[in-house]
């Protein structure tokens, strides 16, 4: 059992993930963002999601003595269907159609979908694309607001598209 | 008191002379050599080796997940993961016999480290979100069972290390759900003066569990990592003015309680040998002291090297009791290199002259010859101290 356990959990979490992306509502959405590296997963491009909402962790906290003013913290939602954000937990269906649950931490809204894994060798050309705006992420979400990433767009086709349309565009310039 | 460890010099060694001597005959020789073999701590060495290379594959393995392969498909990736995660898993179990011993622990570190390898590759393949602190954490919880299984000290000590650097780093950079208005600074403070007592406290709990002889160690070791670390810090920070007073008391509120707890536990405890009571006493007391003392009232340098070395005395008592050599070899000549820096400070500028720097070598030395000479029975009275 004690080697079981960690394969039952692992499998779960894979199987969780999948019910997902399987089961949830599909929406695109655009991005903007940078590329840092994890140490566990390889390169990632970490990037703010343009949920179409305003006013996001907005709230401002009551400081404590000494200390500066400060964003509210703790648990949220971004409704999309109608969009608004609220703090505290989940709605209810009559109230929010479509909504991902998070938190908001130092100003920003924490949904668990701030990274998509990509190839070093092509960090530095999907980041200038994302940077120039060109990026937006198709996720899925469950029914109680978990959000899985599904894909990566760049100038509205997958990342792949966008990076042989760039590599056939680098071999036309180096033919003599 | 134990035959193999009353001296430093190898076994073979010393039987040998032994034997020379007509103390023991050389078939009462081959009889405790073979004995020594069959034990689980002997081949120390072999274990360790293949513990690193174990732990280097592990990093490879993560490593080439880090390379991303995109152009596999995410489902093959999982199926060759979890097949080996299987296969690794059925390997430990088959080897279950005591001459297996050294591929099953190699297959069970090896299994430890691809779980870890699984959740990057995980996070890879659905892009999750999460913190380093959160996946190291969710290793830790999954992974426990399955190291305890080990007879060797190596995956108690990975597991510790982990869950330990993961649960202060989460803390101490205030990433939880509870906000605390404290800065990063004062967390971190907390963190070093309670470390001690937290961890001490943990080993004192697994005393109950014979079976987690390891992960008992494991945490008495980082108690004592974690004080040495606490007191050198505050002895170098003993003379500047580095914190905000009135932030202080915070920062060592958990400390306080998690060391006065502790001792209360120590001193009401009916097995405890009373030696040990009061050792725990007057180290706990010099502890609890040092750091308001140190960052409420910066009293110099005097003080801090006082209190380093009473402390550093104090440890080398308690782990050469409780026969832990090379502990207390090191805090001995920590608690001598603590002196010496004080003789530097009063000679002050005569130090940097030719003449200082000849005295302050031969001080060195002379220091290093006595503790060298006398080491060993310094060290069979700590143990017989009582």
């Amino acid at each position: 059992m004690a080697l079981l356990l960690p394969l039952i959990a692992l499998g779960s979490l894979v199987a969780w993930k999948q019910a997902v992306l399987t089961d949830g509502r599909k929406v695109t959405l655009p991005i903007t963002g940078f590329d840092p590296r994890d140490l566990l997963s390889g390169n990632y491009l970490r990037y703010q999601v343009v949920y179409g909402v305003e006013g996001i962790c907005s709230d401002v906290a009551q400081p404590a003595k000494g200390h500066k003013t400060i964003k509210r913290e703790g648990e949220g939602y971004v409704c999309l269907e109608p969009p608004f954000f609220e703090y505290g937990p989940p709605p209810q269906a009559d109230r929010c159609r479509l909504f991902i649950k998070g938190s908001c931490e130092v100003g920003r809204f924490r949904s668990g979908l701030g990274r998509y894994y990509i190839p070093a060798q092509y960090a530095r050309s999907l980041e200038r694309a994302v940077l120039n705006g060109e990026g937006a992420i198709k996720i899925a979400i469950s029914s109680d607001g978990r959000a899985v990433v599904e894909a990566l767009f760049i100038n509205g086709k997958p990342w792949l598209t966008f990076i042989d349309s760039l590599l056939e565009k680098k071999e036309e310039k180096n033919r003599p | 008191m134990s035959i193999i460890t009353t001296f430093d010099r190898p076994l073979s060694k010393r039987l040998a002379e032994w034997c020379n001597e007509g103390l023991i005959t050389s078939e009462q020789v081959n009889g405790i050599v073979q004995y020594e073999a069959r034990r689980p701590g002997s081949n120390w060495l072999i274990f360790s080796i293949l513990s690193l290379a174990a732990t280097v594959i592990g990093i490879g393995i993560l490593s080439l997940v880090a390379v991303n392969w995109h152009l596999i498909s995410d489902e093959v990736k999982l199926i060759v993961d979890f097949g080996l995660l299987f296969a690794l898993a059925v390997g430990v179990l088959r080897l279950d016999e005591e001459s297996q011993l050294l591929g099953r622990e190699l297959l069970l570190v090896l299994f430890m480290v691809g779980c870890l390898a699984s959740i990057g590759l995980i996070a890879q393949i659905y892009h999750t979100g999460g913190r380093l602190t959160d996946a190291l954490l969710f290793w830790c919880a999954i992974i426990f069972p399955a190291a305890t299984l080990s007879q060797r000290p190596f995956p108690a000590w990975l597991w510790s290390s982990i869950l330990l650097g993961s649960l202060l780093f989460w803390y101490g950079t205030g990433s939880f759900w509870f906000g605390l208005a404290w800065s990063e600074e004062v967390r971190w403070l907390e963190i070093l003066f309670a470390l001690p007592f937290l961890t001490a406290s943990v080993a004192m709990l697994l005393r109950a569990f014979p079976q987690a002889v390891h992960f008992r160690a494991a945490f008495r070791s980082w108690s004592l990592v974690a004080t040495l670390v606490g007191v050198q810090v505050i002895d170098g920070i003993g003379s500047y003015e580095m914190f905000d007073p009135e932030m202080v008391p915070q920062a060592l509120i958990a400390g306080f309680f998690s060391g006065i707890v502790l001792l209360t536990v120590i001193l009401m405890h009916r097995a405890v040998p009373n030696w040990h009571k009061l050792l725990a006493a007057v180290g706990f007391g010099l502890y609890l002291l040092f750091f308001p003392v140190v960052l409420l009232t910066q009293p110099g340098a005097w003080l801090c090297a006082l209190f380093s070395i009473l402390l550093y005395l104090c440890g080398a008592l308690y782990t050469g009791h409780i026969q832990q050599r090379h502990w207390s070899h090191f805090l001995v000549l920590l608690a001598g290199f603590r002196f010496l820096g004080v003789y530097f400070q009063l000679i002050g500028g005569f130090a940097l002259t030719g003449l200082g720097l000849i005295f302050s070598g031969l001080m060195i030395l002379t220091f290093l010859w006595i503790w060298h000479k006398n080491r060993h029975r310094l060290a069979s009275w700590m143990e017989s101290f009582s």
